[in-house]
């Protein structure tokens, strides 16, 4: 009942005449960000982030949680008439997307993508209002021992998931932890790493350093790149169909729950959620000869699956503190920064707030079902403006957001030396979402470990004992072992046949 | 569902030089950290606790990176392209098309890209925010010469194609959108967002 109250008094704040503004006009933002290949959700988030420094809380977190959601959904359009996904969460939909494009039905595959974006995301706002409670209350017997893993795992869960090399992944995740211990030690306000310089002495700044890993290094890729044409000029009608819904439910249910489940694991991302809900789907599905020649059940799976893990995502990160995805890590330090602390006690501190969150998200599915509905084709224009127009104008973007959060140089030179580490980073096969995972969560793990330590006065064995941390530990060694060609063979011979999935 | 393009058939070995050097860097790289790590101060002094030492964890993360190092560099490489995008190359393994090789422009009005690209954009871009953002020019003066330089340079090819009024039209759309974004970022940032611009 309390939650109900709390909700309600979200929904008040937020049906104010720039509460709606904001967060229309933040949703087609995100949509647009979304639509250019290269442009991700967390760059987005992170440039967002600095634009709303000076707005009370709610807002700013309306603005950030449009923007999240907005790009998601935007990214579809990308991967139908370009067969290129906007965002990588979009990857799946490219599969039927653009095969059904080609088909001549273009805007029926808009049309469906909405359908499914929409209806994941209200499965997984559902889900966030019921689950958040309950995991907070469950989160406050978790210790230091706990949480080292949680950010452990969520770490190597991004490593493992995000590009070719697990083992690539995981030296990212380790970059990312070690740049975050720059700076001042939280334990004992010891410097480390700062090589006597000041600037160095508040650490690495998580925005400026995420500008430069998703939108410099991104901008030095996207020109080096050849011009990708549009396989799509023309669009038929973008409607979402009620009939879809209807024929499609067992898809969309099942689709919105392996979407909220892979965004509560930490680390995972969207672009998982999309592939597993495609897979699952394609597994069971009475069309999946269809599957890959354009298929609405596999688009509507892929979609569904992928929206859901956004509130999936900010389970963890409101309960935890440990963030489900890359763009929910952002979201979560911006919370941060908003006075917000993510966490097992932000149930008993501010409960408000996790209600507020949750009346965000659904204002947000709200306002791309609108842009789904109207504002189709005059946003695809956005898709004809080139790349040497765009990449400029972001990349002043880049060095304002840098710049604008404590007005520092020092932070547009972190944005440019981070970016172009990245730069060669990703041409070199590393991806960068387990860095920010790292980024975020190494503060957790360094306190984490050493608070263990200190109360089991050195003494490893309750990181591997309490029931919580068995089970993680578990995890890891399980994703360690599965990276090793001998156990990797083990398991596939016990496990399901190549290809079955 | 895969997450991988692994099969158990076995693949050649492919001979990257460049994998050999990454795997050192992140060794030597872990080895700096660890040694770092091991040198700063315990704080025995204060009778801190020694496993709360600030150290602790950036020389686990050391080691780790120094023993991944060494895993990378007796790994096989089962990547296709050593310098291909992870994310594409994950994609390409779970079934989706491989965005690298679809459609693109004719050559002949498509722009700039390639190697060169990049170094231009490079240099454009730390020039801009290394030199020119906060030594004295003006953010929007800064920036609107920025955005210029950097769209005449790349859509230069595409401008000359339409001959010198296709050139002259190109320089003036340029110099609209340069200066129209950036005195547009100038105001928002300074009256909207009261942000002190550099």
């Amino acid at each position: 009942m309390d939650g109900l109250n709390h909700l309600g008094i979200a929904l008040a704040t937020l049906a104010g005449p720039w509460q709606i503004l904001y967060a229309l006009g933040a949703t087609l933002c995100g949509i647009l960000i979304g639509l250019l290949p290269g442009l991700s959700a967390t760059l987005g988030v992170a440039l967002f982030t600095t634009l709303t420094v000076n707005l009370p809380p709610t807002d700013a977190i309306l603005i950030l949680v449009c923007v999240y959601v907005g790009a998601i959904y935007g990214g579809s359009r990308t991967a139908i008439l370009l067969n290129i996904p906007g965002t990588a969460a979009n990857a799946a939909a490219c599969l039927d997307g653009n095969q059904l494009a080609r088909q001549g039905r273009a805007g029926r595959a808009m049309g469906i993508a909405t359908t499914g974006s929409v209806a994941g995301s209200l499965f997984g706002v559902v889900c966030l209002a019921m689950f958040t409670p309950y995991l907070s209350e469950a989160a406050l017997a978790f210790g230091a021992y706990e949480f080292f893993w949680l950010g452990m795992v969520g770490v190597m869960m991004s490593g493992t998931v995000t590009g070719s090399t697990p083992l690539k992944g995981w030296l990212m995740g380790l970059l990312g932890i070690f740049i975050a211990t720059i700076g001042l030690d939280p334990i004992h306000a010891q410097p480390r790493f700062t090589f006597g310089e000041n600037a160095l002495t508040g650490g690495i700044g998580l925005i400026p350093a995420l500008v430069g890993a998703f939108g410099f290094a991104e901008i030095l890729t996207a020109m080096g790149e050849p011009r990708r044409s549009a396989a799509v000029s023309t669009v038929d009608s973008v409607l979402p169909r009620i009939a879809d819904v209807l024929r499609y439910r067992w898809t969309i249910l099942r689709s919105g729950l392996l979407g909220v489940f892979i965004g509560i694991l930490p680390g995972v991302g969207e672009d998982m959620a999309a592939w597993t809900s495609y897979a699952a789907a394609r597994r069971v599905s009475p069309e999946r000869e269809q599957f890959g020649k354009g298929s609405v059940d596999g688009l509507i799976a892929a979609e569904t699956g992928d929206n859901a893990s956004i509130p999936g995502a900010l389970i963890p990160a409101l309960a935890l503190g440990i963030p489900g995805s890359a763009p929910a890590a952002v979201l979560m330090s911006a919370m941060i920064i908003h006075g917000a602390q993510p966490g097992p006690m932000l149930m008993v501190t501010q409960p408000q707030f996790v209600y507020d969150v949750v009346g965000i998200t659904l204002v947000a599915t709200l306002a791309i079902l609108l842009f789904g509905l109207v504002l189709v084709r005059p946003i695809l224009w956005v898709l004809r403006v080139p790349r040497e127009i765009i990449m400029p104008v972001v990349f002043v973007l880049c060095v304002l957001g840098a710049w604008s959060i404590a007005q520092r140089l020092f932070d547009v030179v972190t944005m440019l030396v981070v970016g172009a580490v990245c730069f060669v980073l990703r041409r070199r096969g590393y991806p960068v979402a387990p860095l920010v995972l790292g980024l975020v969560l190494g503060d957790i793990v360094d306190k984490s470990l050493r608070r263990g330590l200190v109360l089991s006065d050195g003494d490893l064995t309750p990181f591997f004992t309490r029931p919580i941390c068995v089970l993680l530990a578990f995890l890891t060694l399980v994703m360690l072992l599965a990276q090793i060609p001998a156990a990797r063979r083990w398991l596939s011979r016990r496990g399901p046949a190549p290809g079955a999935s | 569902v895969s997450t991988g393009g692994t099969t158990d058939e076995p693949t050649p070995r492919r001979p990257d030089r460049g994998r050999a050097i990454e795997a050192i860097a992140w060794i030597s790289f872990g080895l700096v950290l660890l040694v770092a790590a091991w040198r700063m101060p315990r704080l025995e002094a204060q009778h801190i606790a020694p496993w709360s030492a600030p150290g602790l964890l950036p020389g686990v993360v050391g080691a780790l990176m120094a023993l991944a190092g060494i895993v990378l560099f007796f790994t096989r490489d089962e990547a296709a392209a050593p310098a291909a995008d992870a994310a594409a190359d994950a994609d390409v393994a779970r079934g989706a098309p491989d965005a690298r090789t679809a459609p693109t422009d004719p050559p002949v009005g498509a722009g700039r890209d390639g190697g060169s690209a990049i170094v231009v954009a490079l240099v454009l871009c730390v020039g801009y925010a290394a030199a020119g953002v906060g030594h004295g020019i003006p953010f929007a003066i800064a920036s609107a010469l920025f955005i210029v330089a950097f769209v005449a340079w790349f859509r230069w090819p595409v401008w000359r194609v339409a001959g010198g009024r296709g050139v002259v039209r190109g320089l003036a759309a340029a110099s609209a959108i340069g200066i129209g974004v950036a005195f547009a970022f100038a105001w928002l940032f300074e009256s909207v967002f009261l942000v002190r611009l550099p």
